[in-house]
């Protein structure tokens, strides 16, 4: 340990090991979409979706919930991971001002990461355990809970640090690494999840204008194809690398063969699972895609959002797509959209790739998965002014500009403060459908139990009202309370 | 009194000479030794003296000097266990009349051994307190040997020492069952704690058959049999398969693929089971050539064994090699020997839970689908099993091993009451794997091209040992004792494997025609702990009656911290043969012997490399890795995943043995009981880590920390009851054992003495449950009470809870439904809680037996072994996938007693059942099945056929014919209730959980054995 983490180019190791864990389970190899999507009703179960994951589409877990506990693991994983480069960055002894300045980047690239981590645990989970040290895991493996207040502070500590020592951009071989706009892009969402209004809108103004260069793509659709790493939008991505090879790597490594039985494998199973001609685990709720039809900003007439035709596949009448396999040697193919289905049959386009072949045939997707994208800044920067009772043309032009790009008709006033928030509410809802926003938005706005109960009882096929209040936070999974007395002590009613 | 000389011969039954066979004036150290013919002349003997005529391996004759005139010709009959002259101990060999411990010795004559496939079914029902667990039906697959309980949280796995040096048992399963002449189980730890840190769970002492002088004598065997399963399941024809699905798509509130509206799902296309069992044939052939002069023996063996599966494909095939030299000169003995075991395993064997589970409507092939064999999927099935016979015919492998394991030693007699001895062991493995698999789609349309692998693998080590023995017997007492050191090395391992992928077609099946080829996996590595260790041992015996010893070792391990490297272990036992004293001789008591023994013995099964924190870069290496780039190219990473402990140190288990040997009327009949108790302290254990400490990798399983935490205590009872006898022609054998053993977890350690949980398959929680005051390993979980029947009884069940907690809307089961199982509320809360589980049974049987019989009649001989095992609990996981549907999949018939709607009192709850840890099918007394059996091992009927006739160019000719689990008895409802560990589990942790093992086979054998 203290002879091998010695040099800047292991302290580059153990940073990308760091990254590694993005994809582990839990994570954005295959899970994060599930439990998020599932949580925050933007999917809804088929019968082929079983065990833990249907547990999540009913909303009938407790702390074993496989995922859950999978995502805690990971996240602390990073922590551990981040922790390790940390304590190792702040004993290394630089040759030169290069390797120094490497050193330091790696290590606001590691507490980015860090931060990233503590970001979910509180926001999930409320109080946790914060490690903020190598030492500390090596002294004592049985911390107890810190207030979710520390946990912030410290996640915004981290995120100050991390923005000041990294770099706006790479050099193309090392694209996909965190960049200053990132560290800015989370600090300011990091405050918006806690009403901190003036210092969230102070960091995303900074988004907007130079050194920073982030546009909206011209092509709503090009930010979810299998090139999306080139996107002038993205702020932060998943690098979900293409499968290549069996010699390299499995095509099942998500489902737990991360860093061993895997290979080598950073790809995405979301096509798959998601896709109605191969796994098929998921619906997109008929609530999801009747939100795309909405009142026209101009006439109030009903108005079908473009957007539907890249999020889903339908009927016609609901926009979504209805044909498949465009690019396909046989010819396009129509969507056998079965009227009969009881749940209403209409299923995940956007993240696949049926435009390109009939069936995936295993999960083998490169299309990276979106944590920030400079669309999903502009909404929040627009909150930021709503959120404040300025429903003027700053916040307006900020939709505007996302609805633009897409030729949405565009508003020419937003009303007042709680019609402009359910405009901004409905944009977010459209423009990130799938993008696993929408969960952290229900709850950071206080509505998650109401919206999900009343579209889920309305819901053909559903009917249940399964949001308690008690799923505001997620339970302290038995990986943690179970191992861990201090944690244990605190738990109140078996859930958080 | 008038004194001459006695002269005579002495031979076994068949008239062949026994050189060397002692011949003692009764009473006195007064005799001679035959010569290597088998005469032997002793002068100045008095008239009506009595002479003791002995040799090892056979029973005592004692004779009357009544003239001096003719010579004597006395026949020894071939022995039994219960007065074999000599027992194997460790480092030397003691008279068994001066044992002092609890020890088994198992000869190989006696059970139809001939037909054990392994040295460990040699010893299925043979000795008191032993049980072997078979890992599976598989073809060349090993088994377990447990020894009085499991008293260590890392590794139940018995000491194994072949001919005297520490081995493994990676070559105890090496050795021929027909080289093996016997097997000696050390048990308590007087005698195993001379083998210190690697004694804790008794050591296993394996003799082979040596060469003796004369002329060459050639043995030949041939065997031939067939394997079949002794069981199938009842499984759901088309029909009501279809009327299940229907079922599942109305509780999911789903629509069934179109297929299930026609015709063509109710035909019965394929009975699966049928398809994948066959009748496998058994073959065994066997070769020794033994002889010698007066200085070399020499001895040479030759075994081919061939085992198809009882599914199908896959074949083993194993060459067994042994030359065995040994050579006297003067005060100098030498010995060489080379053993070789090549083993050839082919084919892909296919899987018992698809052939449950693949619908019955579909056909074997499918002209249509890459690959030829047909699949379903979701789409168009619901169901995504895959076709049973897809795996053994798509892939194919072959593993070839070769072992070679040579031994030498050299023997010195320095004084005439002083040996040296050096001895130096080797263990030398090769193997290579290769693999293929066509091009082809799967269930659920997955797809997959053709691949090759490649990989080879091997280790190295060696063991060197010198000891100093020494053996006195001054007038009434007699002294002896060896003390001696021993070196394992470390040596090495090394493995490379190599994919093969981008192959054009499939004329050239293997990786050489790969346009691709990369390593995935590979690395180099130490092969082993090393160890080093000093022991000694001394006994004492006055008078024949009273003996004491005592041992002592020293042992030194790598894997250990420097501070915490060394480990002292000792043991000490008495015995009192008050058989021979005055006031009991000439009672029917004709042995009579009471035993005590306390010892303390160690553990170091713990991996390498736990007390330092180390770099992790992926298993194998460079896997880890992140994208970066435009091209999301891969780049390596590298961190830490394991918790250090630096102050690991020996666990120590201390044990006490009381044992009473008897025999009367001659030892007609005999019977031996022991009590034991083991104590386990600081047992290394692999405690969980809280989520949050963060290290550890993916798979959901949590991080883990080795460090000495728990203690652990078995106590038991074993007897062992013989009988024998010569009624006229008839000679019977018969003896009896069995064993109560009582496994509890004591503490947990200080530290966090969190529940060890493990056991865990399908997103069900982890089914076992290891805490203080339970079992190592317990099942554990809630208690079923019935099946709801409507939604009035939920109610009622909900009013009920809304009562007992001043709550209007608690509920007494989340999500219980009509048609689920309601659980048992066992706190009386009125709800329920996780607070309402509880141990459902152990893995670990509390009574082993076993019975053995034998019976020669003329030339006839019949052979059976019964064992058995009771108070017993096993987790029948299969159940998951025939009496529970989560998603479409033929099930057991059991499930037409489901419940299907209001009103129904049904066994099994509705179809559609998510499996999760607080669904319906979580972890429960319903899983969990009673895993008693008996079962008849062997049953031989041999005859011996004169030889006469081919006027001595045969010495001896027998055919036979054998059975093997011909009958079992048992109430467990899967395919078989020899259950090792879930796959990927332990024999601590997940032990006694079936998750559609290969069932034991029933073999019919028919065989020749011909000497020349």
């Amino acid at each position: 340990y203290e002879t091998y983490f010695a040099t800047a180019d292991a302290l580059n190791q153990a940073t990308i090991a760091t990254y590694g864990t993005l994809v582990h389970q839990g994570l954005w190899a295959r899970d994060y979409y599930f439990i998020f999507d599932l949580l925050g009703y933007e999917a809804k179960k088929t019968s082929n979706l079983l065990g833990d994951m249907a547990q999540l589409a009913d909303y009938n877990f407790g702390p074993e919930q496989t995922q859950l506990a999978h995502l805690w693991q990971s996240l602390y994983r990073i922590v551990f991971r981040a922790n390790i480069v940390d304590d190792r960055a702040a004993v290394y002894v630089a040759p030169n001002d290069a390797d120094k300045n490497r050193v330091k980047q790696y290590l606001a690239e590691a507490k980015f990461l860090r931060a990233y981590a503590y970001f979910h645990l509180a926001m999930l989970w409320g109080d946790v355990p914060l490690y903020e040290t190598y030492n500390e895991i090596i002294t004592n493996n049985y911390i107890p809970r810190s207030p979710v207040a520390d946990v912030w502070a410290f996640v915004e500590k981290d995120l100050k640090e991390a923005q000041a020592d990294l770099p706006v951009a790479y050099a193309t071989g090392e694209l996909g690494r965190v960049t200053k706009g990132a560290a800015t892009a989370l600090l300011g969402k990091m405050y918006l999840y806690q009403k901190k209004w003036p210092l969230a809108q102070t960091e995303f103004l900074k988004l907007t204008a130079a050194p920073y260069t982030y546009v909206l793509e011209k092509d709503y659709g090009t930010n979810f194809i299998p090139m999306n790493q080139n996107s002038k939008e993205n702020v932060f991505q998943i690098m979900n690398g293409p499968w290549t090879d069996w010699g390299v790597g499995s095509q099942y490594y998500m489902f737990g063969g991360q860093e061993t039985s895997g290979m080598k494998a950073t790809h995405s199973g979301r096509a798959l699972e998601y896709g109605f001609n191969d796994w098929n685990n998921v619906y997109i709720p008929t609530a999801s895609v009747r939100a795309f039809t909405y009142p026209n900003p101009v006439d109030g007439t009903p108005y079908t959002d473009p957007r539907a035709k890249h999020t889903f596949y339908g009927d016609a009448p609901s926009g979504g797509a209805t044909v498949y396999c465009e690019q396909c040697p046989g010819g396009q193919l129509a969507f056998p959209f079965n009227t009969a289905d009881p749940q209403g049959d209409y299923k995940w386009k956007k993240y696949g790739y049926y435009h390109q072949i009939k069936n995936y045939g295993a999960p083998i997707s490169n299309i990276n998965g979106q944590v920030i994208r400079y669309a999903d800044v502009l909404l929040m920067l627009a909150e930021t002014y709503i959120q404040q009772d300025e429903t003027g043309a700053a916040p307006r032009g900020y939709i505007d500009s996302v609805r633009a790009r897409v030729g949405a008709p565009l508003y020419t006033n937003l009303g007042d403060k709680t019609n402009a928030m359910n405009i901004l509410m409905r944009e977010r809802q459209l423009e990130l459908c799938g993008e696993q926003v929408r969960y952290f938005d229900l709850i950071r706005w206080g509505i998650a139990k109401q919206t999900i109960n009343a579209i889920r009882a309305a819901e053909p096929g559903d009917g249940r009202q399964p949001f308690e209040d008690k799923h505001v936070l997620f339970p302290i999974p038995n990986v943690e309370k179970n191992y861990n007395p201090n944690v244990l002590a605190g738990v109140k009613n078996e859930w958080n | 009194q008038a004194t001459g000389t006695v002269t005579g011969r002495v031979t076994n039954d068949a008239g062949e000479p026994l050189p060397k066979a002692s011949v003692k004036v009764k009473g006195t150290n007064t005799g001679t030794l035959a010569d290597e013919t088998g005469n032997f002349r002793l002068e100045q003997v008095q008239l009506q003296t009595t002479l003791v005529i002995s040799y090892v391996n056979f029973e005592e004759k004692e004779i009357v000097v009544t003239s001096f005139n003719q010579p004597f010709q006395v026949k020894l009959a071939g022995n039994t266990k219960q007065l074999t002259d000599v027992v194997v101990i460790g480092y030397g060999a003691t008279r068994r009349k001066e044992v002092a411990s609890a020890v088994s010795v198992v000869s190989v004559k006696e059970a139809g051994a001939t037909t054990a496939p392994t040295p460990s079914a040699l010893l299925i029902g043979k000795a008191a307190g032993v049980q072997i667990v078979q890992s599976s039906g598989n073809p060349g697959a090993d088994a377990q040997i447990i020894i009085r309980g499991t008293g260590s949280f890392k590794s139940i796995e018995p000491l194994y020492v072949i001919d005297g040096i520490q081995s493994t048992k990676g070559l105890f399963n090496t050795l021929s069952t027909q080289d093996i002449d016997n097997i000696t189980i050390l048990k308590d730890a007087s005698s195993t704690a001379i083998y210190g840190s690697a004694a804790a769970n008794g050591v296993v002492i394996v003799t082979t058959k040596k060469g003796r002088s004369g002329p060459p004598r050639i043995t030949l065997m041939s065997q031939w049999g067939k394997s079949k399963e002794w069981r199938r399941l009842n499984l759901m024809k088309a029909k009501d398969y279809v009327d299940l699905m229907k079922d599942f798509a109305a509780s999911n509130a789903t629509t069934l693929p179109a297929k299930f509206s026609g015709p063509g799902v109710l035909v019965d296309s394929t009975d699966w089971q049928d398809q994948i069992f066959q009748s496998g044939l058994v073959t065994e052939h066997y070769l020794n050539i033994n002889g010698g002069g007066t200085n070399v023996t020499y001895n040479f063996s030759a075994n081919y064994l061939t085992q198809q599966s009882i599914v199908v494909n896959q074949t083993s095939k194993r060459l067994n090699l042994r030359l065995g030299l040994e050579e006297t000169y003067g005060r100098f003995k030498l010995g060489q020997s080379l053993a070789v075991r090549y083993s050839d395993g082919q084919g892909s064997m296919a899987n018992l839970l698809m052939a449950m589970q693949y619908a019955p409507y579909k056909s074997i092939f499918d002209k249509g689908i890459p690959g030829g064999y047909s699949n379903v999927t979701n789409v168009l099935d619901a169901s995504n099993i895959d076709n049973p016979l897809l795996q053994p015919n798509i892939k194919s492998s072959r593993s070839q091993g070769i072992l070679l394991f040579p031994t030498l030693y050299g023997e010195v007699g320095i004084l005439k009451d002083l040996k040296f001895r050096s001895q130096v062991l080797a263990e030398v493995f090769f193997s290579r794997s290769s693999a293929w698999q066509y091009a082809h789609t799967a269930s659920n349309n997955l797809t997959y091209p053709r691949q090759a692998n490649l990989s080879y693998s091997d280790y190295n080590n060696y063991t060197f040992e010198n000891f100093l023995s020494y053996a006195k017997t001054f007038g009434e007492h007699s002294l002896s004792g060896v003390s001696g050191m021993s070196f394992q090395a470390a040596g090495s391992s090394a493995s490379l494997a190599g994919i093969g992928t981008g192959i054009a077609n499939d004329n050239i099946r293997n990786i050489s025609v790969a346009t691709s080829r990369s390593l995935n996996g590979g690395g180099m590595n130490y092969g082993r702990t090393s160890v080093i260790s000093y022991y000694g041992r001394a006994n004492y015996v006055f008078r024949e009656k009273y003996i004491i010893n005592a041992s002592y070792r020293r042992d030194g391990a790598s894997n250990f911290g420097p501070d915490y490297r060394w480990g002292n272990f000792y043991g000490a036992g008495a015995a009192w043969r008050f058989s021979d004293e005055d006031f009991l001789k000439g009672t029917i008591l004709s042995d009579g012997k009471l035993r005590a023994g306390w010892g303390r013995t160690g553990n170091n099964s713990i991996g390498n490399f736990l007390t330092d924190p180390v770099t992790y870069a992926g298993s194998p290496s460079g896997v880890l890795v992140y994208s970066f780039g435009a091209n999301e190219a891969f780049v390596p990473g590298v961190t830490v995943n394991a918790l250090a402990t630096p102050d690991l140190r020996w666990e120590e288990t201390d044990q006490t043995d009381i044992g009473l040997d008897l025999g009367f009327l001659q030892n007609r009949f005999t019977v031996s009981f022991d009590y034991y108790k083991r104590k386990s302290n600081g047992l290394l254990v692999s405690v969980n880590m809280p989520g949050s400490v963060g290290v550890g990798l993916t798979g959901g399983v949590n991080q883990v920390k080795t460090v000495n935490a728990a203690n652990a205590q078995n106590e038991g009872f074993e007897l062992t009851l013989g009988y024998q006898q010569q009624l006229g022609d008839v000679r019977v054998n018969v003896s009896a054992n069995g064993s109560i053993n009582n496994n509890k977890v004591l503490s947990l350690g200080k530290q966090f003495a969190a529940p060890i949980r493990s056991g865990k398959f399908n997103n069900l929680n982890e089914m076992t449950y290891t805490a203080a005051g339970g079992s190592i390993g317990a099942f554990y979980g809630y208690r079923t009470d019935h099946v709801a029947r409507d939604a009035a009884e939920v109610d009622a069940l909900n009013k009920l809870a809304a009562a007992a907690t001043n709550n209007p809307n608690a509920v007494y089961q989340v999500g219980l439904k009509p048609g689920d199982f309601i659980y048992k509320d066992l706190n009386g809360d009125g709800l329920l809680t996780d607070q309402d589980q509880e141990i459902l049974g152990s893995p670990i049987p509390k009574y082993i037996y076993g019975f053995n019989a034998g019976v020669d009649y003329k030339g006839f001989d019949l052979n059976v072994v019964i064992s058995g095992i009771a108070g017993v609990s096993l987790l029948n996981g299969t159940r998951f996938n025939t009496h529970a549907l989560a998603t479409g999949h033929n099930v057991s018939t059991d499930m037409l007693d489901r419940w299907r709607q209001p009103g129904d009192v049904a066994s099994l709850p509705r179809a559609g059942q998510n499996a999760t840890g607080t669904g319906n099918l979580r972890q429960s007394d319903w899983w969990v099945e009673d895993g008693s059996y008996m079962r008849l091992r062997n049953l031989t009927l041999g005859y011996k056929i004169p030889v006469g006739f081919t006027r001595g160019v045969l010495k001896s000719a027998r055919i036979y014919v054998a059975a093997q689990n011909l009958f079992t008895i048992t109430d467990y409802a899967g395919y078989d209730p020899e259950v090792s560990v879930m796959p990927g589990g332990n024999y601590l942790f997940s032990r006694g959980i079936d998750l559609g093992a290969l069932p034991q086979p029933r073999t019919f054998l028919a065989g020749l054995e011909i000497g020349f």
